[in-house]
């Protein structure tokens, strides 16, 4: 491994008098083209100012997975001391797929560890429990262990004008979602009462790539997921109201500018925003639940967050370092900062007995 | 383009000395051949990678290729997978086609303006600004598009929705319009004087000989320049992924959201799409499909290109679809004597103006020529005024919203995640590491190739065929190599997502682009140098490289850094190799990165406060761009002036 330049001023000025000799044209018989000396020169300066002053490796890992996990993952990077951690997207199948192919230390997830990622791996799903453990390793060796890191609250979330549909239960979200005879317009939604307008709803939600999306039609669609799933989503109906993004920020956007939409993901985006748009109180059958930090253990959409690693790291790994800081009371401060719900609130055992398999 | 005219300098001057061939010749002369396969074997990487990857996706059960090319729905997840890419070729023509009918208008106008009417001065101040619009990266576009165009969208036209294929034309028009006036001006320019003045001599006005005389005879370099746009606007991404959308719909309605090709695939980076199900190799079989477009647009291109190169050597029998081509346009051009074949119309205008004593209604008719004639100026000005107005207001919208967050920590110190502790520290060191490792890989191999083609290579089969690779090489979109990139670099090669795989991945996709321009510089080099060299007892070899090469050296210096201010500036090749956030630089090519256009592209989706610190890194991004350009164009400079030759 060549060593590679650090962050010092002085490259910049190597690089500078490396491109300061070409002007000079030169034409005596036995001259090196100059070309080799650039050559010569880039390739030294970059091995040399490499080698020389090393900062002290720090050890580094490789986070990747989903992409609610991920503002969380990226908080805890920038304020663990213990590793240099980047961290990248790409949905929770490709957390535990890179963690599985020992492409990634960490691998995010918002949903649970399924026997589908084992079979993409070549090994056996029958592996995977129902809550997401594994019992033994999969073909290349790796053994995914599940920490419960977070919670999110899923937020239901329509146009600030809407006065209407504040209040939402799982068969009216139901109507509106899927695609079993669903509703037009915002009237034709049972239980809403006469303030109901005769308009069309549009629907600004997640993509079916999402953990998010998975999540909430695993709520309300019984049997999701198997094959006697009762309704698909109102994203394959293909009558174009449900609109979807992988981008929150757009989600907000849209439901913010358009008087009749309604839409969902975590809580974190309608945190920073609750003046633009209004959250929707959400119940199983009648209980009906404001989403908010403090009320998760009432709250029905509240849904855990999770980090796998290959198995449980021992004491004085760098990686049990990290879970440690994640799941104390420092790395926990952070969580309703980021705008998730930190694990006292849900169940303090949480906390106690993962940091014991931890050693700590 | 000038490598599609085939030949090297041996085929075009007599032979020179004996054929003394050393074994370091042959060496040299192996090594060369070597280099320039590269190219040969990049096209085969790509290929192979797509076609492994569709057949991948073909063999899942819920896959049918007929319902593949014949199927009018594309919904890839879910209970019911449909997999019709006609959905996703409709949007890609959709804005490809409403993109290239504003830029083709106004790219022409604006080129015709700039060749034929402006003055010497605002010509050299004004094509620079136009050619600014190119360098701007397409993330910089994409974000513009969907957070200033498309409020404006929305207002003027009720009916639009949040993502449409509106707000993603209108900036793509201008994203695409720098091509076609610097290829059509370059066309213009290319037609000889004494036309115009034989033109003007008979009595035309200066607008008529533009218009009826010039413009036809470069209508085949301004076909090209549309050609080569239109396929640029089929492969673009970052603008349609940001604002264009991500349903696929079978519609025509530029107010709805549509799903472009391009913008499926790099959803399956972006998005949480599963790793080996049919909806992610889905994404192979449409680069496929997308490959295949732009080769055949490219190679159209190409052909018609040939055309209007002058001495050219190559003179293939016209097939069909030239046959085709020169039929259209044989009103225009003489085809057999490539002279621009004045219309009778025209002639009869001329000859009515010729006579000295006006009567009045010729006195009226002349007028109204000229009336014409400077209304034809105003609006091909309007053209070019759209064009930098249009930059103009990006520019402020950008500065005035990022202005505000660049601090000299926000540029050096380490990042946190709280939005006061933001920094682009590792992005920018990210982005530089990249540069320098993307110039190691590219450079030796492309400046060799170079040679290789016009210094040593004869013409045959084998010379032209690697020569129209590496034309094709240039028109891929940068999608497919950032695909390509991850099969090969990440996987295969088992580098997995770091510097090494990221660097190799653009070098890949620079490197038709240094190889065009080095050629370019080693052209420049008078044959007579080679001849002196050769006269005195040089070997073939030591010729290059003591006589061509340092001369040519400024000119390659300058194309290299042209091209690593397009490479900074590239998102598609390394959204899925780059991570998203570091607290610190790379410290070896097996760490992983973060880069400038990762970090906007991350940034733009977040809560809305993060907008300002997108648009800070956009500013910054721009201003090393500039400082980039800056120093290439210093040195073609300083280099001209020191010329002696």
């Amino acid at each position: 491994m060549i060593c590679m330049p650090i962050y010092n001023s002085d490259i910049i000025y190597i690089f500078l008098f490396v491109l300061s000799p070409f002007g000079e044209k030169k034409m005596k018989r036995n001259e090196v083209p100059e070309i080799g000396w650039l050559a010569i020169l880039v390739i030294g300066v970059v091995v040399a100012a490499g080698c020389i002053g090393g900062k002290d490796g720090s050890p580094k890992l490789v986070q990747t997975g989903s992409s609610t996990v991920l503002p969380l993952a990226v908080a805890w990077a920038a304020e663990f001391d213990g590793a240099e951690i980047s961290v990248s997207g790409g949905g929770s199948s490709h957390g535990i797929n890179s963690l599985l192919n020992e492409e990634a230390d960490l691998g995010d997830a918002s949903r649970l560890m399924k026997g589908s990622d084992y079979e993409k791996v070549g090994g056996d799903p029958s592996l995977v429990t129902a809550d997401g453990q594994a019992t033994g390793p999969a073909p290349t060796g790796v053994w995914p262990h599940k920490w419960i890191v977070a919670y999110d609250v899923l937020t239901v979330v329509v146009n600030n004008n809407n006065d209407y549909a504040t209040r939402l239960n799982y068969s009216q979200l139901y109507k509106i979602f899927t695609d079993d005879d669903p509703v037009v317009y915002w009237d034709e939604v049972p239980g809403l009462g006469s303030t109901s307008p005769h308009r069309k709803i549009e629907i600004y939600a997640p993509d079916e790539a999402s953990g998010t999306y998975d999540y909430f039609f695993e709520e309300i669609i019984p049997h999701w997921g198997k094959d006697e799933q009762q309704a698909d989503t109102r994203l394959n109906s293909g009558d174009g109201v449900y609109h979807p993004s992988a981008d929150d920020n757009v989600i907000l956007n849209a439901v913010q500018s358009n008087e009749y939409a309604i839409g969902y993901f975590g809580f974190a985006y309608y945190r920073g925003n609750t003046e633009k748009i209004r959250a929707v109180s959400i119940a199983k059958d009648d209980d009906y639940e404001e989403p908010s930090l403090a009320n998760v253990a009432n709250y029905p959409m509240a849904r855990p967050l999770h980090i796998y690693t290959n198995g449980i790291p021992e004491s004085g790994n760098v990686i049990n370092d990290y879970l440690r800081y994640v799941l104390s009371d420092d790395g926990q401060a952070i969580v309703p900062e980021v705008g998730y719900v930190n694990l006292a609130l849900v169940d303090q055992f949480l906390v106690s007995s993962q940091l014991s398999k931890l050693g700590a | 383009m000038d490598i599609i005219a085939g030949g090297s300098l041996r085929d075009r001057r007599p032979p020179i000395g004996r054929k003394v061939s050393p074994i370091s010749e042959k060496v040299i002369h192996g090594l060369l051949i070597t280099a320039s396969s590269v190219s040969f074997f990049i096209t085969a990487a790509i290929i192979c990678t797509l076609v492994d990857g569709s057949i991948r996706f073909f063999s899942f059960n819920e896959v049918r290729m007929f319902g593949f090319f014949f199927g009018t729905e594309w919904v890839p997840s879910g209970q019911d997978p449909r997999f019709g890419i006609a959905p996703l070729v409709l949007g890609t023509f959709l804005v490809a086609g409403g993109t290239i009918s504003i830029s083709g208008t106004v790219g022409i106008g604006a080129a015709l303006f700039l060749s034929e009417f402006a003055p010497l001065k605002l010509r050299s101040i004004l094509k620079p600004v136009v050619e600014l619009l190119a360098g701007i990266p397409s993330i910089v576009y994409g974000f513009f598009a969907l957070f200033t165009i498309g409020p404006i969208v929305r207002e003027l036209f009720p009916g639009a929705t949040y993502f449409n294929v509106l707000q993603g034309v209108v900036v793509m028009s201008f994203m695409v319009m720098p091509i076609i006036v610097s290829i059509s001006d370059d066309a213009l320019n290319a037609v000889p004087n004494y036309m115009r003045e034989a033109s003007l001599a008979l009595g035309a006005t200066r607008w008529e000989t533009s218009l009826k005389i010039v413009m036809p005879a470069a209508s085949s370099g301004i076909a090209a320049s549309i050609l080569l746009g239109l396929a640029r606007a089929i492969g673009e991404t970052m603008v349609v992924t940001l604002a264009v959308g991500s349903v696929a719909g079978l519609h025509v309605n530029p107010l709805l959201e549509a799903q472009p090709m391009t913008s499926y695939i790099a959803q399956t980076a972006t998005g949480d799409i599963p790793p080996g199900t049919p909806a992610a190799e889905a994404a192979f079989a449409v680069a496929l499909v997308l490959f295949a477009i732009t080769f055949v647009v490219n190679w159209i291109a190409g052909r018609i290109v040939i055309q209007i190169k002058k001495g050219s050597i190559v003179e293939t029998e016209p097939n069909f679809l030239e046959r085709k081509f020169r039929k259209l346009t044989s009103g225009f051009t003489d085809a057999r004597r490539k002279k621009p074949y004045v219309k009778r119309s025209s002639i009869r205008a001329m000859d009515r103006s010729r006579r000295l004593i006006p009567q009045k209604g010729e006195e009226r008719r002349l007028m109204l020529r000229h009336v014409k004639g400077n209304a034809g100026k105003v609006v091909t000005s309007l053209s070019l005024v759209i064009a930098v107005v249009f930059l103009a207001y990006l520019l402020i919208d950008v500065f005035t919203d990022g202005i505000v967050v660049i601090t000299w920590d926000f540029l050096t110190a380490e990042p946190g995640w709280r939005l006061n502790e933001l920094s682009i520290m590792p992005a920018i060191m990210g982005s530089a590491y990249l540069m320098i490792l993307t110039m190691v890989f590219a450079l030796p191999v492309s400046v060799a190739t170079a040679i290789y083609f016009n210094e040593v290579a004869r013409d045959t089969f084998y010379t032209r065929f690697i020569r129209r690779m590496i034309q094709n090489l240039a028109g891929v979109p940068s999608i497919v190599f950032g695909l390509v990139g991850l099969a090969i670099f990440v996987r295969t090669f088992n580098f997995g997502p770091n510097l090494l795989a990221g660097s190799l991945t653009l070098a890949l996709m620079i490197m038709p682009i240094i190889v065009v321009s080095s050629e370019e510089a080693l052209k420049s080099v008078p044959y007579s140098f080679r001849e002196a060299a050769r006269g005195m007892g040089a070997t073939r070899w030591q010729t290059i490289k003591h006589h061509v090469i340092p001369n040519a050296v400024p000119g390659i210096i300058t194309g290299t850094i042209l091209a690593l201010s397009r490479a900074i500036g590239e998102t598609a090749p390394i959204l899925f190799i780059g991570a998203m956030f570091s607290r610190v630089a790379p410290e070896g090519i097996f760490d992983s990165f973060v880069a400038l256009p990762l970090t906007i592209f991350f940034w733009s989706r977040q809560v809305e406060d993060y907008r300002p610190y997108a648009s800070g890194t956009i500013i910054v991004l721009l201003m090393i761009l500039l400082t980039m350009n800056a120093i290439a164009i210093f040195i073609r400079y300083r280099s001209q002036k020191k010329r002696d030759w």
